[in-house]
């Protein structure tokens, strides 16, 4: 169907579950940092959500996956990375610090 | 050979743009993790300090103004202008209450003792919040010149590269944003 003739809600239908997607996934962050507070296990299921979060910004919202080939690299990259890095200091904390001591 | 098939939402310009910011902010995420590897005590006790509703408040500020400047292009593109204006109206109204949350948040954390010299925590974590503030602030400039120039009847189903240009990069900002509240907020 030519967009033209879509009706606003069609349009919006989608975008309108992503962000109720992220409101789920914000409560769920916070209930999970409440009832894990200081267990090891909370930095993976941090870096699951954030990784979750962004791939719904970057599917949804920024439509990547009809973008050039580079710009979906760049992004997804980015959503990958930070968690990645989250959980490389959770299990390689003490040596990155020896490794990052002058 | 063949160019790599996809389209470029926006326009090139915005999207070195945004490679910047993401390369600003991965140097700032490295920043903080060695800082928590070295100090890991003082990022624990160190966030349990902050004010996690105002955290939350500027989360879903961020998320629904996200949603709206969406929703805005989207309509844009089906060619509902004056649904789309509506929309981005709606964006920039709930992008404003960042720096309102921002200067709440920064009151709140002063009357804690939570300022620039609290240590390494406190240091870090002005530094990005701080940071991303500001790139916050040229979104909402970006956001109040798109406005106008869709007011002025600038964009159109077949144009609306400039509206896309905006919605990315406060989609951009966004994520960044999630991943500063999952650091400094939920991971207690």
């Amino acid at each position: 169907m030519n967009d033209m003739h879509r009706n606003s809600g069609a349009v919006l239908a989608p975008l309108v579950k992503t962000w109720l997607g992220l409101l789920a996934l914000t409560g769920l962050s916070l209930l999970l940092g409440h009832v894990l507070h200081g267990e090891a296990g909370l930095q993976w299921v941090v870096a699951v959500v954030l990784w979750l979060k962004g791939w719904l910004v970057i599917r949804h919202f920024i439509e990547a996956d009809s973008a050039h080939p580079l710009i979906r690299r760049v992004l997804y990259g980015f959503i990958t990375i930070t968690p990645a890095l989250l959980l490389v200091t959770a299990l390689f904390g003490r040596q990155l610090a020896r490794m990052t001591t002058l | 050979m063949a160019a790599p098939s996809g389209r470029i939402p926006g326009n090139k310009g915005i999207w070195v743009g945004i490679c910047c910011e993401f390369v600003e902010f991965l140097v700032l995420f490295v920043v903080y993790f060695v800082a928590r590897a070295h100090f890991p005590e003082a990022f624990e006790k160190g966030a349990e300090g902050l004010s996690t509703t105002l955290g939350t408040v500027i989360t879903l500020v961020m998320i629904s103004s996200s949603f709206c400047i969406a929703c805005s292009t989207a309509l844009m593109r089906a060619g509902r202008r004056s649904a789309s204006i509506a929309w981005l109206v709606g964006g920039l109204l709930l992008a404003l209450g960042y720096p309102l949350a921002k200067i709440l948040e920064i009151q709140w954390n002063l009357a804690h003792g939570i300022d620039g010299q609290a240590g390494i925590f406190s240091g870090v974590y002005y530094y990005l919040t701080f940071n991303h503030m500001v790139h916050a602030v040229w979104g909402i400039l970006g956001i109040l010149w798109v406005l106008a120039r869709h007011l002025a009847g600038g964009y159109s189903a077949d144009d609306y590269s400039g509206l896309e240009a905006l919605a990315c990069y406060w989609h951009a900002t966004d994520i960044i944003w999630l991943v500063i509240f999952s650091f400094f907020y939920v991971l207690v």
